[in-house]
């Protein structure tokens, strides 16, 4: 008793101090990780509209937090005055001509605000205008390349970017198709009488590849738009010669004088144990599966691409068309109305639009 | 009958008012208590000793049952839905916010509550105080205010404590059960743990810790002059504690979750 | 006397203490100087009397007046120069259990003399240790000492300030022979020093020895406070009953006038008064029955 009345201040010291250290080292820790004690760079920008920014909004940079909204405010022009700083680690990044850029999910997964750095060696003084990426400034930084804008990461990128090499692989087997549609239509016309057999072979090998190369490979969305818009009209194109195709070879008129002549296309084409024929149907199939392999992509896609997804359809259509054709070919050309009718499909276009969401 | 009933309201409603007074000047001794070179530093470095000091044992292992008990059921249940990380709210929650605060008021009641309650009623008894008031010391600032600060002190640094000894508890059973590093473990606390948290632990422990003292400082100087009245003293300082405390607790945690 | 300030006046004091009356309407003054002894039985309110002049129990009504000033309306100033210009001596000690002896008599000078260094305390505590004849240890607890042990501390905690007011609640309660002459030639020297004095007792033998002014207290009341000269001539039974043993001193004052200046020098030689400590306690017993049979009156 006496020993502990002896040391009384000192041990009530240690144990009130402990505690008291443990406390302040818990709220520095705690304060470290809120940040409280780092400096925050400000900046201001202007938003059409206040949807999807709000006070506290991160800004993100790569995916990762680079800085907050702090303010917003309706200003007299009725647009949106953004005060928004970013966190004294990632200042460096905050270059001259840097945009920001709310994007928003299509599919409801809210938006982002997205930082991108200017191509500038300068720092932005604090207190600048950062401009948004769809204001007039900002499309013109882009224009200029000043401003490095980069995959944008959700869904519907993933998506596009997905199929991409599927498009750019269908439209080579397309134009392949296309030319040996277009040959056999002049050999059926009588105008060639070339090695038609061969290039149709050639036609199957690159339609073969189609499948292995879909996946991985991810590509720019205006690119793939672009692309897209070139394969449609591809498309067409092929849409075109199979009608062209199916109708001359559907005309009985026109076939029976071409059939009773030996050197006729169709007996060409009937020749070698049918494989012209069968390498011309491995192509269309392949086609069709690919196609298949676009649709079930475009599910989620439907209101963005339309006329892609309208093309692919009729040119699905084509192609069922001309196996039909070439089918009935097979049975017994000479027979009129050998093709047999085929029972319709939903089309494609349609059932996109009935999965609106 | 209606008279009895209007005298008591009547004697109730002074006794409220005497104690509102009681607890407002024994908060001012308290506030003064530092300004003043008085000799009732001694008082509160022993009243810190008793009350804080000597009942972490207590409280350490308390804490760490505590978090045992959590990180166990943590485990299993929390396991099950696929929530394990909730673990660590919970807790947070546990024992930074709730129980906590509530356990080592407890403690403290039992522990110091009595002692402060019995121990100036014996004074009281032993003319002490009267002779404290003699000499031309307040009691309240002598007696009252290093207790009231003592008991305070004690209760915001016991559940410092607690907390430490909970979370520790609670990191020793998950070396049994699923080891995980230590940074790894405060980096998850950390993530959970807010400034609020923490705040709302240490203002229980402040409101808990000024309940407990002024409840017993109140109830052993009411004693008067029987030594019988003693035990009665320390038995109401206890009971009237916990009601007090146990409201406060729900008020304060409505006013967080409401606020 | 009469003209100046009173050090103490109480003017019309009424108090309770848990609901039961302790002082009704009790009223006088002590003046410069003089000591004024206070008799009654047990329960009579007598160390309720001497804690209100104290200003340590509040009264209900009436007015408590040190040096003309009402002690409810004093400023801390003011309060606080009251406190340190008495001392109380408890009936039981009242020593504080949880500090040391030394502790229990340095804590009056620490506060009231808050600049004095350490050595000046420990003169001033050894001073007043030596007055009361304690020569054991100042380091032991107060629970370490017998009743007569902790009376003597009690009192020289009282003197360590060496005030000018004295309330001595029985100051000679409890002690063997030798400490109560000693307590007798402290009061005595105090006297000397025209110290105010108050003290309550149960026995006549203070009041014999050192009485300038003399009060009767029964359940509360004062039933009569005057100069010790005249209580002789007082004939009220319920007097006489109170104060018992003042029927020998009337009969010793009708005896003759040489007989009170044989007290007096009885009271100059206090060593030589030994045989008077037990007739005092029998007396005290008296007086309390005296009381009980006046309460039984009322």
């Amino acid at each position: 008793m006496k020993f502990r009345i002896k040391y009384a201040d000192r041990i009530v010291g240690i144990f009130v101090v402990l505690a008291a250290l443990f406390l302040v080292a818990s709220v520095i820790v705690l304060g470290a990780n809120q940040r409280w004690f780092a400096k925050d760079y400000r900046f201001v920008s202007r938003f059409g509209s206040a949807a999807g920014i709000a006070p506290g909004t991160p800004i993100m940079l790569k995916g990762f937090q680079i800085g907050k909204i702090d303010r917003i405010r309706l200003n007299e022009d009725n647009e949106v005055d953004v005060e928004f700083s970013i966190y004294d680690s990632y200042y460096g990044k905050a270059k001259v001509n840097s945009l920001l850029e709310l994007v928003t999910s299509p599919i409801g997964l809210g938006s982002q605000l997205l930082f991108h750095p200017g191509k500038g060696e300068e720092i932005l003084e604090e207190g600048a205008f950062v401009a948004t990426a769809n204001s007039p400034e900002g499309e013109a930084l882009i224009e200029q390349e000043l401003v490095d804008i980069p995959v944008k990461d959700d869904t519907v990128t993933r998506l596009l970017g997905n199929i991409n090499p599927l498009i750019e692989n269908l439209n080579k087997t397309v134009v392949t198709v296309n030319r040996t549609l277009t040959e056999v239509n002049r050999a059926l016309a009588g105008q060639s009488s070339g090695p038609l057999g061969r290039m149709i072979e050639d036609a199957a090998d690159t339609v073969a590849g189609v499948e292995a190369l879909v996946g991985g490979v991810r590509g720019d969305a205006e690119a793939i738009v672009s692309k897209a818009n070139d394969l449609a009209a591809s498309l067409e194109r092929i849409t075109r010669n199979l009608e062209d195709t199916t109708a001359a070879l559907r005309d009985p008129t026109g076939l029976v004088p071409r059939l009773l002549d030996p050197k006729g296309s169709v007996k060409t084409l009937l020749d070698d144990k049918n494989a012209l024929y069968n390498s011309i149907l491995g192509s269309v199939a392949e086609i069709q599966r690919t196609l298949k392999n676009i649709q079930a992509m475009t599910t989620t896609l439907n209101t963005q691409m339309p006329t892609v997804a309208a093309t692919l359809e009729e040119t699905r259509t084509a192609i069922r068309q001309a196996q039909d054709v070439l089918e009935g070919l097979k049975n017994n050309p000479l027979l009129k109305g050998g093709i047999p009718e085929r029972k319709d499909q939903t089309p494609l276009y349609q059932s996109l639009r009935e999965g609106e969401f | 009958m209606l008279r009895r009933i209007g005298e008591s309201v009547r004697r109730r409603a002074g006794e409220i008012l005497y104690g509102l007074g009681f607890f407002y000047s024994l908060l001012k001794e308290s506030v003064l208590f530092f300004r003043r070179r008085q000799v009732g530093y001694r008082v509160l470095v022993m009243q810190i000793l008793f009350t804080g000091y000597e009942a972490l044992r207590i409280s350490a292992v308390l804490a760490m049952a505590i978090g045992v008990a959590i990180n166990l059921i943590g485990a299993s249940l929390l396991a099950e839905f696929g929530q394990g990380k909730l673990m660590y709210t919970l807790l947070i929650i546990v024992i930074t916010r709730e129980l906590g605060p509530l356990l080592t008021a407890f403690i403290v009641t039992a522990r110091s509550g009595t002692a402060i309650a019995t121990e100036l009623g014996g004074m009281v008894v032993n003319h002490e105080i009267e002779a404290y008031v003699a000499v031309g010391v307040n009691p309240l600032s002598y007696l009252g205010a290093p207790r009231l600060i003592g008991v305070v002190v004690s209760m915001l640094v016991l559940s410092i404590y607690f907390n430490l000894f909970g979370l520790l508890g609670s990191f020793a059973i998950m070396q049994v059960l699923k080891p995980v590093a230590l940074a790894e473990y405060l980096r998850n606390l950390v993530a959970v743990l807010t400034v609020r948290d923490l705040m709302s632990g240490l203002l229980k422990s402040l409101i808990f810790g000024l309940i407990i003292a002024s409840v017993s400082i109140h109830r052993g100087f009411a004693v008067e002059r029987a030594s019988t009245e003693i035990p009665v003293a320390g038995i109401r300082a206890v009971g009237a504690s916990f009601i007090l405390i146990i409201l406060a607790d729900a008020a304060v945690t409505a006013a967080q979750y409401l606020g | 006397m009469g003209e100046t300030v009173p050090v103490i006046e109480l003017r019309g004091v009424s108090a309770t203490r848990g609901g039961f009356c302790i002082l009704e309407d009790v009223s006088f003054a002590l003046g410069e100087g003089e000591t004024s002894v206070f008799m009654g039985g047990a329960g009579s309110g007598k160390s309720s009397l001497l804690k209100t002049a104290a200003g340590i129990v509040i009264p209900d009504s009436g007015a408590v007046l040190f040096r003309g000033k009402d002690v409810a309306r004093m400023t801390r100033a003011e309060e606080r120069a009251f406190h340190r210009s008495y001392g109380f001596v408890f009936q039981d000690a009242a020593l504080w259990a949880n500090q040391s002896l030394y502790d229990n008599l340095a804590l009056p000078y620490r506060l009231h003399e808050p600049l004095a260094g350490e050595a000046e305390v420990e003169r001033a505590v050894f001073r007043a240790a030596e007055t009361v004849g304690f020569r054991e240890s100042l380091s032991a607890r107060p629970a370490e000492l017998s009743t007569g042990e902790s009376r003597l501390i009690g009192l020289a905690r009282a003197l360590v300030l060496d005030p000018e007011l004295l309330f001595l609640d029985e100051p000679a309660a409890y002690l063997d022979e030798e400490s109560a002459d000693r307590v007798y030639s402290i009061i005595d020297q105090l006297k000397a020093r025209r110290r105010t004095i108050a003290i309550v007792t149960g026995s006549s033998e203070l009041a014999y020895r050192f009485a300038d002014a003399l009060g009767v207290l029964s359940g509360g009341r004062l039933l009569a406070f005057g100069p010790y000269a005249e209580a002789s001539l007082w004939q009220d039974p319920a007097l006489r009953g109170v104060a018992g043993r003042l029927k020998t001193r009337k009969k010793t004052a009708e005896g003759g006038a040489a007989l009170l200046e044989a007290w007096a020098a009885a009271l100059a030689d206090s060593l030589d008064a030994p045989p008077e400590e037990p007739t005092a306690e029998g007396d005290d017993g008296a007086a309390g029955r005296g009381g009980r049979s006046d309460e039984e009156k009322a």
